[in-house]
């Protein structure tokens, strides 16, 4: 039936039982595979940062066992606290940005015809160039001397201001860096999950006399439910443990006010070649991205009345 | 000095693979690890070709083979080459010779030319170069391209608000020159604030001024939260405060300032000599008539300030068994010729007085040339053997920006950048 | 209380693509119409544009009078019950009931319970209210969408194919329920399908659509015993119509129909090219005595469906007739069979247009 299709995009939750029925083995042995890469890939070194972690590690030489010592340096060290404060703030403007910007993009194109072909191909350019590449290009547009800021402002009466000099707006330019580029991928996976919603579903609304704004909030959004969800992990995560945007577009400043976990633990690790530091903070990264995911879920659970 | 280790087991498996490349040292044939490759057709790459043709005319039994290397795994690879016995009789390095000595990679030069140098100390300059490639009395490295960051001004800039490069001597005359020039509309000071891409700025200058010459003490020990720290550090930020350096610095890179200055932007901006060139041949406004480059003002008029300075320079291994060939040609790529070779043909600073005053010497990249060279040897110095130094810049840049962006005090911010600078070491 | 609906020369054009041409129907207050027609050939397409869910490429559509074509679907006072439900998934069957009624605001809560328990009991699904749409067997999920139609009470009720996705039972039951619903109602109501079992049952009236354009409009009767065209004739009955082509002769005082094998007494009007089809359902056709025949041939098969036997009879040469009798009749395969007229006349059509020629009385 068509409408089967509809709503196991909603809810899976009636599934779950039948995933742990016992006694059945051989399905489990086709993923044995991907799960042993996952265990290579992913467990593995997530294993030995927490190991390292453990050691004073300098220039690759493993030093003396120090237990928490390195935890214990990382949560006293004001710049990695404060690290923490620009990856929540540099995150969470972002995502909110991104997501809005890529929902309304994924509304306004979704209908496959010549006009939003040729607009989605345009606005997929900043994603589907290097990372690096876009960065530095607004490295320079943002840049004072580059005079285009002065040029767009200055008329509004806004004196001459240095973006990138500043700590506000230097944070304020990475997250419209990351608006920037991520918006495109946001649009496609919201337009993925707005293109399984069958036609019928909004003829039937209108037919029932919904206005726009009533459908897109009674129908559109709660059927979006579960693409909503993938993306704002998928972004959020993203955000969290973004580096390309800090390291080219303001290198961390000014005054560490773009210096996020990430860099901060690069710089650390690769900088100042202090390793044991380094893997400290990457298992505490790992934590707060667990954390970060669980408290999405958790969100979501709480709020929607799912069907069984 | 661990940061080596790093590197060195980074390359482990590169260098393990490519030792079998290694000719068998036999009579006659010294092979060369150098980041130039003589079969290229820049400056210094011609110029090292014309080096070994005209010392293999010289001395025929003799055979310089060329073994072109990357330049960043270079001495880590010719450590663990030396650990295996397969390395070549000559290596070139860069920041890394102390890393070459602590080894045992290399070797002391004076029983091969202690002689030599006694008789062409009088033409050699850059004494401090070879003063840094001397320890415990043992040169152990003879400098080739020695360069080093100074100043880099706009000369049709200050003519035309009537200023000379000597008003640059002192930093009062330095502030001064960038109001006069600000005032007049025309492009003042750039200073890479950015703690990426670190260089020397006016505080790191003043600093090492203060402080003997040194930006760290004895054992690569950091101490900036003095009074002498604040007062560099001081000078810097009330510079920015009152407007002279524009407080996009703070997000500039060493690059970022000098793109900025080759297009014009800017009519004073600190810049390893070594970029002279580029300069020239990157920028459609610089000539010799437009551009020159000073010493670093100081706090009086009796010196110039401290530049940090570093060269190119070639050591002998350690189990070289062409110990006296390869010293041999080490000291004839110092000689009058050599020398002229590297100035004329490859335009890297004269290594000798003789080679200084050559006509062909004159005007373009040479005039720069002759100008940093005099700078740098009046006021360069060099690194402490061992110590992690290029990121202790970073760590001045961010106090700098904690002082005047998240109102901390210089000595508080000056304590930070010591503890950082200590950690890495 | 039903509007009235009017088509004046509607057409609809998908880009390059004639989808509609000159549709003229007026449907009065009240009244079951059904669109008729196969696959593809346009019905959808005009009930859509009379919902507002289709721009009007030509002509006019009229509500109550009024011309709708410029008015969005929510304010033109219909109701759509659609071929696959559309029921809102993340929504339970009283979610989807009320939705309607919320989605236009200004009706209390209390108001919006009353009509929902009201229209779950009618339709009697009043214990599903909880249910999400997906819990719900076919038969009641096409309950609850007519249900969410009616709950408005909508000047015109539009239903497109409502039944095609139930099992054959579950359809007939449903027919008779669509059909009480609209004595009770009242409602307008434009009902689209390709099954002309339910057109005939339910409507009073049936539009038959062929390659988008009307091809005939007017009560079941009408449409079954006078179709004005080939295509008519043969869309409706159950079997497919047997067509023999042949010429009018003028023999003895009397109209002939003839044609190899066949000869038959017609009183039809005559096109100028006396070229003539003959058009012969399995009702048209009864044995009678050998003495009143009009055609005589042998019984090649039989087939039992259930109160019913039908024959296939060769007749002249190599041709076959269908021909429905009682099952109790006894004919069995070989038999000589005489055959008579069941109705007043033959089905005869123009040969070059398919146009039907007008019995004379
Ligand atoms: N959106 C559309 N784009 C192009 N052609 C269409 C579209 N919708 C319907 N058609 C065409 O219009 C004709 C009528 O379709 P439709 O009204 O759906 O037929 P019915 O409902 O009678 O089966 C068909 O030929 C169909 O292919
Ligand atoms: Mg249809």
């Amino acid at each position: 039936m068509a409408e089967a299709g509809v709503a196991t995009v909603v809810g899976t939750g009636g599934r779950r039982s039948k995933l742990f029925r016992v006694g059945e083995v051989k399905p489990y042995l086709f993923v044995l595979p991907f799960i042993g890469l996952e265990a290579l890939f992913l467990l593995l070194p997530l294993g030995m940062s927490l190991y390292y972690s453990l050691f004073d590690i300098k220039y690759l030489i493993v030093g003396d066992f120090v237990g928490l010592q390195n935890y214990f340096e990382i949560f006293s060290n004001r710049r990695f606290l404060a690290s923490v404060g620009v990856t929540m703030t540099f995150s969470l403007f972002s995502l909110f940005f991104t997501f809005i910007v890529g929902f309304a993009l994924a509304l306004w194109l979704v209908k496959d015809n010549g006009h939003s072909v040729f607009m989605r191909a345009i606005i997929l350019v900043p994603y589907v160039i290097s990372m690096l590449v876009g960065s530095l290009l607004l490295k320079w547009v943002l840049s004072q001397d580059a005079g285009l800021t002065d040029l767009l402002l200055g008329p509004l009466g806004i004196p001459s201001l240095s973006i990138l000099g500043d700590p506000s707006t230097a944070m304020a330019a990475i997250v419209y860096n990351g608006v920037w580029r991520d918006s495109a991928f946001a649009m496609m996976l919201l337009m993925a999950g707005l293109k399984s919603i069958p036609l019928h579903i909004y003829q039937a609304a209108k037919v029932d006399g919904a206005s726009k704004l009533y459908t897109f909030w009674r129908i559109t959004l709660p059927l979006m439910r579960m693409p909503i969800l993938i993306t704002l992990v998928r972004l959020l995560l993203y955000f969290v443990n973004s580096l390309t945007f800090q390291l080219v577009l303001t290198g961390g400043g000014p005054a560490g006010a773009t210096t996020n976990i990430v860099l901060h633990m690069y710089r650390s690790a690769f900088e100042d070649s202090l390793l044991g530091l380094g893997n400290a903070m990457s298992f505490v990264l790992f934590l707060f991205n667990l954390a970060i995911i669980a408290v999405i879920i958790i969100l979501f659970r709480v709020s929607g009345r799912t069907p069984k | 000095m661990g940061r080596y280790y790093a590197r060195t087991l980074a390359t482990v498996l590169a260098a393990t693979c490519s030792l079998g490349a290694i000719a068998q040292a036999n009579a006659g044939t010294v092979t060369m690890w150098t980041f130039l490759n003589p079969e290229n057709t820049s400056g210094r790459e011609v110029a090292l070709r014309n080096v070994i043709e005209k010392y293999e005319a010289n001395h025929p039994g003799v055979d310089i083979v060329v073994e072109p290397q990357d330049w960043a795994t270079m001495t880590e690879k010719f450590v663990l080459s030396h650990s295996a016995n397969r390395a070549p009789d000559i290596i070139w390095s860069a920041q890394d010779l102390g890393l070459l000595v602590n080894s045992g990679a290399v070797t002391s030069l004076n029983p091969y030319l202690a002689d030599w140098l006694a008789e062409n100390d009088d033409d050699l300059l850059f004494d401090n170069a070879y003063d840094n490639a001397t320890y415990d009395g043992e040169l152990m490295a003879v400098p080739l391209f020695p360069y080093s960051v100074l100043v880099f001004y706009r000369k049709d800039h200050f003519a035309q608000v009537g200023l000379t490069e000597d008003d640059l001597d002192t930093w009062d005359g330095f502030a001064a020159a960038v109001k006069k020039l600000q005032d007049a509309g025309l492009p003042g000071l750039l200073l890479p604030l950015s703690e990426d891409k670190p260089s020397s700025t006016i505080a790191t200058t003043a600093y090492m001024d203060l402080n003997d010459g040194h930006l760290l003490a004895e054992g690569c020990v950091a101490d900036f939260a003095t009074d002498i720290g604040v007062q560099a550090l001081t000078l810097q930020t009330d510079m920015i405060k009152s407007g002279l350096i524009s407080q996009e610095a703070v997000a500039r890179t060493n690059d970022d300032a000098w793109d900025l200055f080759i297009g014009g932007r800017g009519s004073i901006v600190p810049q390893t000599s070594a970029r002279a060139g580029a300069l020239l041949s990157s920028s459609d406004w610089a000539n010799e008539e437009t551009v020159g480059i000073v010493p670093w003002p100081s706090f009086t008029t009796d010196h110039h300030g401290p530049s940090v300075g570093a060269s190119w320079q070639v050591s002998l291994w350690s189990g070289s068994q062409n110990k006296e060939e390869a010293s041999d040609f080490m000291a004839f790529m110092a000689s009058e010729e050599g020398a002229k070779e590297w100035a004329v043909t490859g335009e890297q600073l004269p290594l000798r007085a003789s080679v200084a005053n050559l006509p062909e010497l004159s005007g373009g990249v040479f005039a720069l040339n002759q100008a940093a060279s005099e700078a740098l040897n009046e006021t360069g110095r060099f690194p402490r053997p061992g110590c992690a130094e290029s990121s202790t810049m970073g760590d001045w840049n961010r106090a700098a920006q904690d002082v005047l962006l998240n109102g901390i005090s210089p000595v508080d911010a000056l304590q930070e950048a010591t503890d950082s600078t200590n950690r890495r070491q | 209380m039903g509007k009235t609906v009017e088509f004046c020369e509607v057409g609809k054009n998908f880009g390059s693509v004639s989808a509609l041409q000159g549709l003229n129907l007026k449907i009065e207050e009240g009244e079951f119409v059904s669109f008729l027609g196969p696959s593809g050939s346009g019905k959808t397409t005009s009930l859509n544009m009379l919902a507002g869910l289709l721009s009007v490429s030509a002509g006019e559509i009229k509500i109550a009078g009024q011309r709708v074509n410029e008015v969005p679907p929510e304010r033109r006072n219909i109701a759509m019950v659609f071929q696959n439900y559309a029921l809102y998934p993340h929504l339970t069957i009283a979610e989807n009931l009320a939705f309607p009624l919320r989605a236009r605001r200004g009706m209390s809560k209390d108001e919006i319970g009353k009509r929902v328990n009201d229209a779950a009991a009618v339709l009697g699904v009043p214990d599903l209210l909880e249910r999400y749409p997906k819990e719900l067997s076919g038969g009641q999920q096409q309950r609850v969408a007519l249900g969410r139609a009616l709950i408005r009470d909508p000047g015109v009720l539009l239903l497109d194919e409502p039944l095609s996705n139930l099992d054959a039972r579950l359809r007939i039951r449903m027919r008779r329920d669509i059909k009480k619903l609209h004595e009770r109602l009242g409602a307008t109501i434009v009902y689209v399908t390709h099954d002309q079992a339910e057109a005939l049952t339910l409507s009073s009236r049936i539009a038959v659509f062929n390659l988008g354009s009307l091809q005939q409009f007017g009560t079941p009767e009408e449409i079954y015993n006078k179709p004005v065209n080939t295509f008519v004739a043969n869309f409706l009955g159950e079997r497919e119509m047997t067509f023999v082509e042949g010429s009018i002769e003028e023999r003895q005082g009397r109209q002939w129909f003839t044609a190899p094998g066949v000869t038959v007494p017609v009183a039809h009007e005559t096109p100028p090219s006396q070229a003539v089809t003959l058009g012969i359902r399995a009702e048209t056709l009864k044995p009678v005595p050998a003495e009143g025949a009009l055609i005589s041939g042998e019984v090649r098969e039989v087939e039992h469906s259930g109160a019913d036997l039908i024959l296939y009879v060769t007749v002249g040469v190599q041709r076959e007739l269908v021909v429905r009798t009682e099952a109790n009749s006894g004919f069995e395969k070989g038999d000589r069979i005489d055959l008579g007229l069941a109705q007043s006349h033959f089905h005869l059509f123009d040969t070059a247009t398919g146009v039907a020629l007008a019995p004379r009385v």
